[in-house]
């Protein structure tokens, strides 16, 4: 399944999005970037994806509108929601929509990484 | 000398005299009284009588001392300045009454002449003071009063200030807390990124990298705690164990070596519904200012104990102690007294207990160290 598993990382921000997928490259992970919902959304109609991040707060659809419409298209796919903020009021609507987890700003990279195997091995 | 014709309208008018001595003694409502020569009691009038409770009759030829006998001396020094003087006012003075109740008087003497301009008596007329000075004591209470009433309005105002000072600080803190967070997560991001590819470089490369995440982990604690405190949460309760929470808390401080830790934890303490996380973060804050406060060496000493209605956690160090001038102000926030620090950990610490119903307390030790108490309540209320 490692190395295998294909991964979907949706941030605005460039920098973030693109260090996150050097990490899961360097791991072994097919990794696809999209720069905001709308391109996330357009992405995951093309193709599947086991695992996907996606930054809360992003300009035009937010991260939560851009989970709700994943899902739709891509049910299996696990998802976990990025934020800097520990107090959000979306981030229990994510979750209670069925997000697989949360991950705090800057990245715990061992909680993150632990988070992504656990739900891989679920699938 | 008086004619007969003018002896005879004497006697069916009263003199002018005779008529002011009426009045005075039994009209005026001042406390009077005359004596002879030796301090003896002569006359005194209604006024007299009605306040102190003896009549002119038991008191006739009697010293007036037992009147003032705390004041005797007093009198009897400065009677040869009476005499020559005619009188002296504004004299303070108690009169003791029949009954043994002081009266607070303020008294005029007078001496009383012969014809031949020789004294031959004093002439005592007292004001009664207990009710001005009943009037006075009012008014001092109220006084108290306002000047506490004033100062309460002084301290709000200074708490108004404060407050909006920090909302202000609150939401700039806030916003540029979350801003350096995006840039920190790429720093943290690239130093996880390089870590997984310098696993076999040599040794200094791997202390820097993790230098650089150690000084990551501590840029985003002052975010967290900037957040913390412009945005306090609601604590999310479970039942959770405290002595759990001070192992976990434990393990996650750097404690230098030469610092002895010594946990007696109380194995019955009950379990609590608190939001561990909170606590756990109050509890490193305590244990890194303790560790900051002893330098390299010294002994950290944390106890657990069960109270009648709360949970108990010290925190004793061996460290350097709070100057007393500072011990109120330790939990302000943006206090500091390290070179190092926004000075929002022990501010955001205590905002987070408080959020639990609980109690955090800072003492100094007799010698030296402080001891940091947290309470949290047995029952949420």
């Amino acid at each position: 399944m490692r190395g295998k598993a294909s991964i979907l990382i949706v941030d605005d921000e460039a920098g973030l999005r693109g260090t996150l997928a050097d990490i899961l490259r360097a791991k072994g992970y097919l990794v696809v970037e999209a720069a905001n919902g709308f391109e996330a959304i357009q992405t995951v109609k093309r193709q599947l994806f086991d695992f996907i991040f996606i930054d809360m707060r992003m300009p035009g659809i937010d991260g939560v509108e851009t989970y709700k419409e994943i899902k739709q298209i891509c049910p299996q796919a696990k998802v976990a929601m990025i934020t800097a903020y520990a107090v959000e009021d979306l981030v229990q609507e994510a979750l209670s929509s069925g997000a697989y987890g949360v991950l705090y700003k800057p990245l715990d990279m061992k909680k993150a990484m632990g988070l992504l195997e656990k739900a891989l091995l679920g699938s | 000398m008086l004619t007969n014709k003018e002896t005879t309208r004497a006697k069916e008018e009263p003199s002018l005299e005779s008529w002011l001595t009426d009045l005075v003694y039994e009209f005026v409502t001042d406390l009077v009284f005359v004596t002879d020569a030796e301090g003896r009691f002569m006359r005194v009038n209604k006024a007299f009588e009605e306040r102190t409770g003896y009549n002119q009759e038991e008191l006739l030829g009697k010293p007036t001392h037992l009147l003032y006998p705390w004041d005797h001396d007093k009198i009897e020094a400065n009677k040869k300045k009476i005499w020559e003087k005619d009188f002296v006012s504004n004299v303070e003075m108690a009169y003791l009454t029949k009954e043994g109740k002081n009266i607070p008087v303020i008294v005029t003497i007078g001496t009383a002449r012969d014809s031949e301009d020789n004294p031959t008596g004093l002439v005592f007329v007292a004001r009664d003071t207990s009710q001005i000075n009943e009037l006075l004591n009012g008014l001092q209470a109220s006084n108290e009063r306002l000047k506490q009433a004033n100062r309460e309005l002084e301290q709000a105002q200074e708490q108004l200030i404060r407050s909006e000072r920090l909302a202000v600080l609150g939401q700039l803190a806030a916003t540029i807390s979350h801003e350096l967070r995006n840039p920190l997560a790429v720093i943290g991001n690239v130093c996880y990124y390089l870590s997984l590819r310098l696993k076999h470089a040599d040794e200094i490369v791997r202390e820097q990298l993790e230098t650089l995440e150690r000084e990551v982990a501590s840029c985003n604690k002052i975010i967290t705690d900037l957040l913390d405190f412009s945005k306090p949460r609601q604590p999310t309760l479970s039942k959770a164990s405290l002595n759990a929470i001070v192992s976990r808390s434990l393990s996650r401080s750097t404690v230098p070596g030469g610092i002895e830790v010594v946990a007696e934890l109380d194995q019955d303490l009950p379990q609590i519904m608190v939001d561990g996380e909170q606590i756990q973060q109050v509890f490193l804050n305590i244990v890194l200012n303790a560790v900051q406060a002893m330098d390299t060496n010294g002994k950290l000493e944390i106890r657990t104990r069960k109270r009648s209605d709360s949970v108990e956690i010290e925190f004793k160090d061996t460290g350097s102690g709070i100057a007393r001038e500072n011990l109120d102000k330790i939990f302000d926030p943006l206090f500091s007294t390290k070179a190092k620090g926004v000075g929002l950990g022990l501010a955001v610490s205590r905002a987070l207990i408080e959020g639990h119903h609980g109690t955090i307390e800072a003492e100094n030790g007799l010698g030296r160290g402080t001891t940091f108490t947290v309470k949290l309540p047995l029952e949420v209320r």
